[in-house]
């Protein structure tokens, strides 16, 4: 099903971080009523906690705000960075939060859910079709795979953390890793030569 | 290593699965600017974030824009006052700053042209005074020389003037003697020399006038001298007298009273300032019988 918002271009993006980067709340605003959605979704599946998702959505436009005149286009468009960001300071507060026990079955849970198959809300920046096809490629991995690699991006698990909470060899798990991760890319690299409208976050 | 290893270890890296010396190696490579790591990793997080974004989205409370956007205000609102206290603080700084350099540059200024000027003026002074002064000092030595030579003017003038009068008093006598019907007149000779004198006797006026002419020219220390010769043939002194460049002599004289009779007249050289007792040779003589 398709998104019936207006798809947000990174040219739109840039303009608001280099709007951020004078000091434009208003631009702060936009971006955040953009990507909220999808970031709140990441802070809520590393910390499985709303409140302290909450605050820590808050703290993430806050610094993504304060470093918006910081940022390097080279590493990639503004949404690229701002998830990247967001996975680091989610599993730096779950660290320090001390819950990865508990999470452990959330994250085991998630992982043997099959991804939710329900459409992009119209909040989400990122296309239905992206999320779709993200999605595919992940329906192709194995569910112990497509557990790995969720450990690893949602838990800040390492390798060897990893196969002891899957109870799999480390080479294994390194293969799962490496495999869907490169599956992923394949996918997103196809859907972007083939023509269609490339569905990066943005 | 090719590119494809390289995005396989970012594609762990970004996700967070590698072990930590594995993590720190590929840091160390980001760190040295390494930009084929650098572009494995944009790609990596690319990928990735599309993979966070296969998450259904949440929406977020509302609250928490609320609390976003407070905080913003309130950082900008503090930014703000931050940056206009001490721009306001150094603004007054600034203005304060630049009025006293403003002041201490006129200041600076105007004790530069009144220490310039002050030196300037002195010089002029000391040197118009110098001026002044050499030219007074060459002013006074010029009066100083116009007095002298004014001064020695005027003494020649009034020697001259003396000298005239003397002259003129003399022919006014000699004059007179001629005008005498008591006059007497002598001839002076000489054997050995070419000098020969008149002696006019004014016995009214009781004055000799004696006329020489063709007399040698005495060496210094040397004067004619008269001798009024009695007829007990007596030498008395009549007083010394010179000749001019041409050898001529005018000479007046006094007879000394109670002289008596006199025979004979002679002139002698002699010691200048006279003698009281002839002992030079006899230059002109005459009798007066």
């Amino acid at each position: 099903m398709a998104d019936q918002r207006s798809p947000v271009s990174a040219k739109d993006d840039l303009s608001l971080m280099a709007a951020m980067a004078s000091g434009d709340a208003t631009a702060l605003s936009v971006f955040y009523d953009r990507h909220s959605p999808l970031v709140y979704a990441t802070c809520v599946r590393v910390l499985n906690d709303r409140a302290t998702a909450d605050e820590l959505l808050v703290d993430i436009f806050h610094e993504f705000w304060t470093r918006a005149g910081q940022y390097d286009v080279t590493r990639g468009n503004p949404v690229t960075y701002l998830l990247t960001l967001t996975r680091s300071r989610a599993i730096d507060r779950r660290r320090s939060m001390g819950k990865r026990s508990n999470l452990k079955l959330a994250s085991e849970d998630a992982a043997s859910d099959k991804p939710d198959p329900r459409p992009t809300a119209a909040e989400s920046a990122v296309t239905s079709e992206t999320a779709s096809i993200v999605r595919k490629a992940l329906e192709t991995l194995d569910p112990v795979q497509r557990q790995a690699i969720e450990c690893a991006y949602y838990d800040g698990l390492s390798h060897t953390e990893i196969a002891d909470r899957l109870n799999k060899p480390l080479g294994t798990i390194k293969t799962y890793i490496r495999q869907g991760l490169i599956r992923l890319r394949g996918c997103l690299r196809n859907d972007s030569e083939g023509g269609r409208a490339m569905a990066r976050p943005s | 290593m090719t590119d494809q290893e390289r995005l396989e270890i970012a594609l762990e890296y970004a996700a967070g699965a590698l072990e930590a010396p594995q993590a720190d190696e590929v840091r160390r490579s980001l760190l040295s600017g390494d930009l084929a790591w650098s572009a494995a990793l944009a790609e990596a997080e690319a990928t990735l974030s599309a993979y966070a974004a296969s998450l259904p989205p949440i929406a977020p409370p509302s609250s928490a824009k609320s609390a976003l956007m407070q905080r913003v205000a309130r950082q900008q609102s503090t930014a703000r006052a931050a940056d206009a206290a001490p721009a306001d603080g150094f603004r007054t700084f600034r203005l304060f700053a630049q009025g006293f350099a403003a002041i201490a540059a006129i200041v600076l200024v105007a004790v530069l042209v009144n220490v310039w000027t002050t030196r300037k003026i002195d010089q002029v002074r000391t040197e118009v005074a110098a001026e002044m002064t050499k030219e007074l000092r060459d002013r006074d030595a010029r009066i100083l020389i116009l007095q002298t030579e004014m001064e020695r003017q005027i003494k020649d003038k009034d020697q001259q003037l003396i000298a005239y009068k003397a002259a003129a008093e003399h022919d006014a006598r000699v004059l007179a003697a001629l005008h005498s019907p008591k006059l007497r007149v002598f001839s002076l000779g000489s054997d050995k020399t070419k000098a020969t004198g008149r002696l006019l006797v004014d016995d009214e006026h009781q004055t000799w006038h004696i006329f020489a002419t063709s007399m040698e020219r005495l060496p210094a220390g040397k004067e004619y001298e008269l001798w009024f010769i009695t007829p007990d043939k007596q030498a008395i002194a009549g007083g010394t007298f010179n000749v001019d460049d041409k050898g001529n002599a005018v000479y007046t004289v006094s007879l000394p009273k109670g002289i008596g009779a006199v025979a004979a007249a002679a002139i002698t050289d002699e010691e200048a300032g006279g003698v009281a007792v002839a002992k030079g040779q006899i230059r002109l003589i005459g009798n007066l019988n």
